[in-house]
């Protein structure tokens, strides 16, 4: 009897271990299969990180492009200072090599005295058609009223100088040839500063340092010399012309300022005078515009340090 | 025999608990690491959400600064034309 009792216990012995070795085999298989899963888990999840940190990258990469083009547009009004000056440095010697033979290109710069008038709109949408810069000498002798359109206000169109790309220049503020502006030395120069005030009123800043005489500086007379020493002072140069078509006169007609303009150009730098308020010069203007370029001339607006302005 | 029998089942059960040791010290581990994963992806998430808000308030700021400079581009563009033309003939 203690025999049997005894082997009963030692099968229920073996029976408990063995469900206790099965139950732990179990949860191990539970607690692999949770690993495995996690596991996979885990290689998702770091894909994912890496795939957003790319993308994170890349979205930090564009900021800083956009920022960089940002700071290109801020930098944009420096840059185009430094495109005007190496623009005008490279006309210069442009002329130089043209000057000592060096270049067979030609310069032709066009300059329009007295405006501004209501007739200059024509003469500016004319330019623009040909994409073609020119100087324009003013003065406020007609006050600002257009003396070819009292009805309409002429000043707005300084703005339209600058706007179009043209040079604008001082032709004194009075142009008063005869009404003493050459009395002496201080009316002179009293009227040039008037109008580079006027410019620069009118323009919001534009400075010019190029002045024509009214009448061509030997109009001056004896007082030239002493005109000239006082404007190399402000830092101004003069320029008179080359070429004409005969506008400033008693032009009659239109063949007439063509026979003049062509019979004038002869020399490979011409500085052209014109006058915006003449409708013979406006009409001749597209054609003059064709000639110079069919005889290899380049278009150009005046500066300080052309050859062509004395200093 | 019953005495052989009960010292296997007892060494597989030992051996099954030092399994199950080391398993569930992997197991726990795994769910660090899986935990600290989402934590950094939680990071990201959010940085790259303030990341796409700045890119976006600078795309605008770039593109009110265009309209805003579009006088001194075509400026810029002018000059720049202007100037090659000279160096071709140069």
């Amino acid at each position: 009897m203690g025999k049997k009792i005894k082997r009963n216990k030692t099968k229920l012995v073996i029976i408990i271990l063995s469900l206790i070795l099965v139950l732990l085999i179990n949860i191990n298989i539970v607690v692999i299969i949770n690993n495995n899963k996690l596991l996979n888990e885990e290689k998702l999840l770091t894909k994912t990180y890496n795939d957003n940190s790319n993308n994170l990258n890349k979205e930090t990469d564009k900021i800083k492009e956009i920022e960089s083009e940002i700071n290109n547009l801020n930098a944009l009004d420096s840059k185009v200072t430094t495109l005007k000056e190496d623009y005008f440095k490279a006309i210069k010697s442009l002329e130089d090599n043209i000057l000592s033979g060096k270049s067979k290109v030609k310069i032709a710069y066009l300059t329009f005295d007295d405006g501004p008038y209501y007739n200059t709109y024509k003469v500016l949408d004319i330019l623009d058609k040909y994409n073609v810069k020119a100087t324009f000498f003013t003065t406020s002798v007609n006050g600002t009223k257009c003396f070819d359109n009292p009805k309409e206000n002429c000043t707005p169109l300084y703005k339209e100088y600058v706007k179009r790309g043209h040079t604008i220049a001082n032709h004194t503020y009075t142009h008063g040839i005869f009404k003493g502006l050459y009395n002496s030395t201080t009316t002179f120069i009293d009227a040039v500063k008037k109008q580079e005030e006027k410019i620069k009123t009118e323009t919001n800043g534009y400075v010019t340092n190029i002045v024509r005489f009214p009448g061509g500086s030997a109009t001056a007379g004896r007082l030239k010399s002493a005109i000239v020493t006082e404007l190399r002072k402000m830092h101004y140069g003069y320029v008179d012309w080359t070429a004409e078509d005969g506008d400033g006169g008693n032009l009659t007609s239109t063949t007439a300022a063509w026979n003049t303009f062509t019979s004038t150009i002869n020399s490979n730098i011409e500085v052209i005078l014109f006058h915006d308020y003449s409708p013979y010069t406006t009409e001749i203007l597209p054609k003059a515009i064709e000639y110079l370029k069919n005889k290899g001339y380049l278009i150009l607006p005046l500066f300080y340090e052309s050859n062509m302005i004395n200093k | 025999m019953k005495k052989i029998i009960i010292i296997v089942i007892s060494i597989l059960i030992i051996v099954s608990i030092i399994f199950l040791t080391i398993n569930t010290t992997n197991y726990i581990d795994t769910i660090n690491k899986v935990n600290e994963i989402k934590e950094k992806l939680n990071k990201l998430d959010l940085e790259s959400n303030n990341t796409l808000n700045n890119y976006q308030d600078k795309e605008l700021e770039y593109e009110n600064l265009k309209k805003s400079k579009e006088n001194i581009i075509k400026e810029f563009n002018e000059w720049e034309k202007r100037l090659n033309e000279i160096k071709q003939n140069l």
